[in-house]
């Protein structure tokens, strides 16, 4: 077992690094320097400029800029927002707590209504229940999630007018609890998109898994031991076919960042995904790095936490 | 038509090849007869060929200078009419002849980024798997590594380095999604060279080539087929996401640049559902269309799934 | 046991989701009076020295800082500021060669942080600015100008030309010299400066940014002008305008700006909402890129002819534009000044340029720009290059995208083909530095003085604030006369003079003049005061006044922010926590029944 979680974690952090260099390598080969974006409109003297390159480290060959970048990366300066002057780890603090708000609830929703529909639509193989929840997953599965959130803005804003819209509370924002309770408010319509838009994959994989697991032998036995039918799928089905859910919830979760981007800027939820969109819109390239980076970085850190899980729940890693 | 009376009208193989023929053939009629019978794949098919009729047909049944903005002759945003089915946009064209042409567009992008996708994955995995050595650790590693980069920041960055035109839309969506073909293709690659029949040809003298050739590839078909018809539906949608982002091409219409142009217009407070709705439902309704034939043939060409649902 | 400490962790880890939500919360003190303002934009810096003319910048310049002379509030003509009066040759301020001009600063005004406000602060403002090429102001200070302080209330300012500029006015924000005297000489520490909270001598104070989500400001109680009427102003900024507007229906926001046209129709007649339409003042253009910028510029030669920009202005129908694109909220374009200003210049009937597509194709045809090869695009006269346009719309104009395509429809009756492509601002500076473009479309909105924007077109402002490098010597000369002339009728003529030039010469085709169109709400606050009356701006008024008379419909209701509904959320949140606490058992059911079966 420490083996195991050794070459993992080992694994990781050589993709880690990997996935440095490249981010390196994408934001220097992109066109438009800094000096482009920070110059324009301040007549900046010819010196003023070159002085601009090198507090940016341009004016080193390539490779000789790479162990400076990693350092500076290792301590957390990720450089300067060129729109804003302010650093990018702030930047970067401030938008991702919108986006946890956001994110994480829409997950939980979604994994657990998912598995629910999926564990019984798998043991019930060919039933209505089955048909029905195959059916409306298969929907959403194919529904542009901004579309569906578009959809929803027209029901719940502008139909019933039930929730406050655009943003992530009230300004200004009211206190104590209050302010939770607006934040919930306000978060209410992005989340519930979110989270039908990932539901229909975990009801699928759910069901699929439940429906390999119900030809295996021990349920047989089970059934044979006299266990009634609600016991054998609770005790014995569904854990066994929850476990290439849980890798894959943490799997998951790590490119629900990126789903986020699309539901952020409809909803105007100031969070990651709109701080990228918005970045992107100003070539602010220190930020776009820096939301690279903590995207794979935290792509990369679920996928080991799903490989760590997995060799949690499946003993047989143990012995490996 | 049964499988046997083909074996007949061919009369007796002469060769190792027509050997092969007619039995490749008979696994077709046998995958076309398995296919005709899953509900879901016909329904799909259905779609599909209904959708691609319209999309060829989009010359016939509309005048193409009805989607330019400065030449449309309809009345601005009105709704749904006889004149106009699915009322009309901000700058009077006919909704429905949009969906119409915007069909095109968004299979295109849906096809050509998959051929992209595809044909980078299956190299990748194919070389990988079969090769095996320094050169499938480097594949992987680098397979591995498009798997963890977050899809959408990398395609926004791309789309936005390279400017938004429809070829560009097209190569951004193929190159970030052929990790996943490359890994399930080394898989398979990886399961069919240690089967037990290309074990016996390489005994019996087979060449590398040939193995690869005549053995590996037409036994991963089938999964690269599955995989394909399932990666289109992706790619469709990758298209809308990155349309609604604004990052499409704003002279080709598709599916996605359209919701996206009713939305900034103000489409939902306006309370233009006619502009909003029908490319939104066409996505749906192809992406399922593609999904649902994806996942039967991934029923009946994924043996150990196939096994299961005749027992 | 372990399974409990796991889902005791599962818990508090939603739990914890809400503590820093608790903490944020600690600002507000009393029941301050709030205004919320709805913008397109955020604020883009909080530092005047980045200023970039772009975003919400502009209003927060406006409302926190107080210039040397302010616009009056219905004419936008120079006006008393921090100076009490505008000089002139009459009053004694200007001196006869007209060189020299003498101001007077008011004696009640402080800084933020109580400091008087001097003519040395004035006159370090403006010299910092020149001496250390602060892009967005410098232009402002033409002639070497020289600043003296005699005393504290006494600003002499002397031009080695004679010049209307400094009663034009310069429009830069006074900046106190105790706060940034420390980065003259180092601009770049200055604009690395945050600058929150912002000192400044304007009637509000900026004490507050959450990037993306809103910046406040504070009313300043000691006001110069008399305080204004609400304690606080949040800006929020807005991604897009449809929540914009769903913010306003339910009461987030208490006033609107820069909704696209149908989004303000559908607004109309909902209850407590107004809609103002704002006689426009921005102006869209479709420019061309004479090169200029650099060796690699990529611009079509074909717009260096006269004739071709003759053509292309002709197949563009503005009105149809207006139609369409605005849906009837603006005018057709003409020049660079609004037709709402006193400077505007309308051509005379036989100088317009309509739209007729058969002119501008026989214009084409005895220039020599033929269809030789059949494919139906012209090419350049003798055959050759096509007339193949690469036209760029700012995707941060609205309007622009959908102006380009319509646009080039158009053309394309015309013979000439075009690729249109819409990019962010950031992408848009690059295409322009770079020169990789054919035409492209911006919008601008000019200062009440014509002065900047007339200088857009100068030779010198090419790789500055000239996107296309236009470059005309005898329109640069005429720019230099204007800005030397000594009586306002000299300049009127003069000013005049040349944007009937940039029409003849077609520098660019000015589109249309598009509304601003805002929208408040009719029962949180009263008092909105549109600058200049009737139909000005009530956000974006270059000044403070939209925001001086706004205060509470009934001033015992205090603040009007009203949340939403607590009840369903609250409940899926309690659901959520639970199916994490489910989900934690799961998990460990499943570990727990693997090793069931091994054993």
């Amino acid at each position: 077992m420490r083996g195991y979680v050794a070459r993992k974690v080992l694994g990781a952090a050589g993709t880690l690094l990997f996935v440095m260099l490249f981010n390196f390598v994408l934001f220097r080969v992109m066109p438009g320097s800094p000096v482009d974006t920070i110059a324009r409109n301040q007549r900046l003297s010819p010196g003023e400029i070159q002085a601009l390159i090198a507090d940016f480290g341009l004016d080193r060959p390539l490779p000789e800029q790479v162990p400076g970048y990693l350092w500076d990366t290792v301590r957390g300066n990720l450089g300067v927002s060129y729109t804003s002057g302010r650093s990018v780890v702030s930047v970067l603090a401030e938008r991702v707590w919108p986006t946890v708000v956001l994110v994480l609830p829409a997950t939980i929703i979604s994994v657990s209504v998912g598995v629910w529909l999926g564990i019984h639509a798998g043991w019930r193989r060919g039933s209505g229940t089955d048909a029905g929840s195959v059916g409306a997953s298969l929907v959403l599965y194919s529904t542009p999630e901004g579309w569906l959130g578009m959809m929803l803005l027209v029901v719940f804003g502008v139909w019933l007018g039930v929730f406050p819209l655009g943003g992530y509370s009230s300004s200004p924002p009211p206190e104590g609890a209050a302010y939770v309770a607006d934040v919930m408010t306000h978060a209410f319509l992005p989340v519930v998109t979110l989270a039908l838009a990932y539901i229909g994959e975990y009801v699928l994989i759910m069901r699929s898994s439940m429906v390999e697991v119900t030809h295996e032998e021990f349920l047989t036995t089970a059934r044979a031991k006299g266990l009634t039918d609600r016991d054998v799928r609770r005790r014995h089905a569904v854990p066994n076919a929850l476990l290439p859910i849980v890798t894959l919830i943490f799997y998951s979760f790590g490119f629900v960042l990126g789903g986020a981007v699309v539901i952020e800027s409809i909803f105007n939820w100031p969070g990651l995904g709109l701080l990228t969109f918005q970045a992107i819109d100003n070539q602010d390239f220190p930020v776009i790095q820096g939301v690279f980076l903590l995207s794979s970085f935290l792509v990369i850190a679920f996928n080991l936490a799903a490989d760590l899980s997995y060799g949690y729940i499946d003993p047989r890693v143990h012995e490996r | 038509m049964a499988a046997g009376s083909e074996l007949v009208r061919e009369g007796i193989p002469r060769s190792a090849r027509a050997a092969a023929r007619v039995r490749r053939r008979r696994a077709f009629s046998a995958f076309r007869r398995d296919y005709r019978r899953s509900r879901m794949g016909m329904i799909g098919v259905g779609i599909l060929v209904v959708t691609l009729a319209v999309a060829l047909l989009a010359p016939v049944l509309t005048d193409q200078r009805e989607t330019q903005e400065a030449f449309a002759t309809g009345p601005v945003l009105a709704p749904p009419s006889s004149a106009y089915p699915l009322g009309t946009d901000l700058y009077g064209r006919s909704v429905l002849t949009l969906t119409i042409w915007g069909a095109r567009v968004s299979l295109l992008v849906g096809f050509a980024a998959t051929a992209i996708a595809a044909s980078i994955g299956t190299s990748v995995g194919v070389t990988g798997g079969y090769v095996g050595g320094r050169t499938d650790g480097i594949l992987n590693a680098v397979a591995n590594w498009f798997l963890v980069i977050p899809w959408i920041p990398l395609a926004i960055a791309l789309a936005s380095i390279l400017g938004p035109t429809l070829l560009n839309v097209i190569i951004v969506i193929g190159i970030t999604s052929w990790a996943s073909t490359a890994r399930l293709v080394r898989a398979q690659t990886l399961s069919v060279k240690q089967s037990p029949f290309v074990e016996r040809s390489r005994a019996l003298g087979g060449s590398e080539w040939h193995l690869a050739t005549r053995h590996v590839l037409p036994n991963l078909v089938p999964v690269i087929l599955a995989n394909t018809v399932l990666a289109i539906a992706l790619a469709i949608l990758s298209e809308t996401t990155l349309s609604l982002l604004g990052l499409g091409d704003p002279s080709s219409i598709s599916w996605g640049t359209m919701i996206y142009e009713a939305f900034i217009a103000g489409a939902i407070s306006g309370g233009q559902w006619w502009w909003l709705l029908p490319p939104g439902l066409a996505i749906v309704l192809v992406v399922l269309a593609f999904t649902m034939c994806g996942y039967a043939l991934e029923e009946i060409l994924n043996p150990r799934l196939r096994a299961r649902s005749d027992r | 046991m372990r399974r409990t400490l796991t889902s005791v962790a599962a818990l508090a880890a939603v739990a914890a989701l809400t503590v820093p939500a608790f903490a944020q919360s600690a600002a507000p003190t009393a029941e301050p009076v709030t205004l919320t303002v709805g913008m397109s934009y955020d604020l883009y810096t909080s530092n005047p020295l980045r200023a970039c003319g772009c975003g919400a910048e502009y209003e927060f310049l406006a409302i926190n800082y107080d210039m040397l002379l302010a616009f009056d509030e219905q004419t936008l003509e120079a006006a008393p500021g921090l100076a009490t009066e505008v000089p002139t040759k009459e009053n004694g301020g200007v001196s006869e060669d007209g060189m020299t001009y003498t101001f007077h600063i008011r004696n009640d005004a402080t800084w933020h942080d109580g400091t008087p406000v001097t003519s040395r602060d004035v006159a370090f403002t403006y010299r910092f600015a020149l001496d250390n090429r602060i892009g967005a102001y410098n232009n402002y200070l033409p002639y070497d100008p020289v600043f003296e302080t005699p005393d504290d209330s006494t600003l002499v300012w002397t031009m080695n030309a004679p010049s209307l500029s400094p009663v034009a006015p310069p429009f830069i924000p006074i900046l106190p010299e105790h706060i940034w005297s420390r980065f003259d000489g180092n601009a770049k520490a200055g604009r690395q400066f945050e600058n929150i909270p912002a000192i400044g001598s304007g009637p509000f104070q900026l004490v507050e940014w959450e990037e993306g989500r809103f910046w406040r400001v504070e009313a300043n109680e000691d006001y110069w002008g008399g305080p204004a009427k609400v304690d606080e102003i949040v800006f929020r900024a807005f991604d897009n305008p449809e929540t914009m507007a769903l913010a306003l229906r339910d009461g987030e926001v208490d006033l609107v700006s820069g909704l696209p046209p149908n989004i303000a129709r559908s607004l109309e007649g909902q209850p407590d909402i107004a809609v103002h339409e704002a006689a426009g003042r921005t102006f869209l253009n479709f420019a061309f890129n004479f090169g200029g910028q650099n060796p690699a510029a990529t611009n079509h030669p074909a717009l260096d002819d006269l004739t071709v920009r003759t053509a292309i202005a002709h197949a563009i129908d503005k009105q149809a534009l207006v139609d369409k694109v605005l849906l009837g909220s603006g005018v057709p374009g003409t020049s660079v000044m609004p037709p709402s200003s006193p400077w505007h210049w309308q051509p005379a009937a036989d100088q317009e340029q309509p739209f007729d597509l058969d002119a501008a194709n026989s214009m084409l045809d005895d220039a020599g720009y033929l269809d030789t090869d059949g494919d139906g695009i012209r090419e350049m006269p003798g055959g050759g290059e096509p007339l193949d346009l690469e036209i760029v719309a700012a995707s941060s104009v609205v309007e622009a995208p959908a102006t380009a395509k319509l646009i080039a429809g158009w053309l394309g009756e015309i013979g000439i083909d075009s690729q249109v492509k819409a990019v962010g601002d950031g992408a848009m500076n690059q295409v322009w530095t770079r020169g990789t473009f054919d035409a492209y479309l911006w919008g601008w909105t000019p200062d009440p003085d014509p002065d900047f924007i007339l200088s857009v077109f100068t030779t010198a402002q090419c790789g500055n604030w000239s996107d296309g490098c236009y470059s005309n010597p005898a329109y640069d000369e005429l720019y230099t006369e204007q800005q030397q002339a000594t009586s306002v009728e000299d300049r009127r003529a003069l000013v005049a003079e040349m944007q009937s030039f940039l029409y003849d010469d077609v520098a660019e085709v000015i589109l249309f003049y598009s509304a601003d169109l805002e929208a408040y709400r009719t029962d949180t606050f009263t008092g909105y005061s549109p600058t200049p009356p009737p139909d000005g701006y009530m956000v974006f008024g270059y000044l403070p006044y939209p925001y001086m008379d706004i205060e509470p419909v009934s001033a015992a209701d205090g603040s009007t922010v009203s949340s939403g509904s607590e009840a369903i959320p609250l409940w899926v949140w309690g659901a959520a926590a639970v199916a994490t606490v489910a989900g934690v058992m799961l998990v460990s059911r499943a570990r727990r029944s693997r090793e069931d079966e091994r054993v």
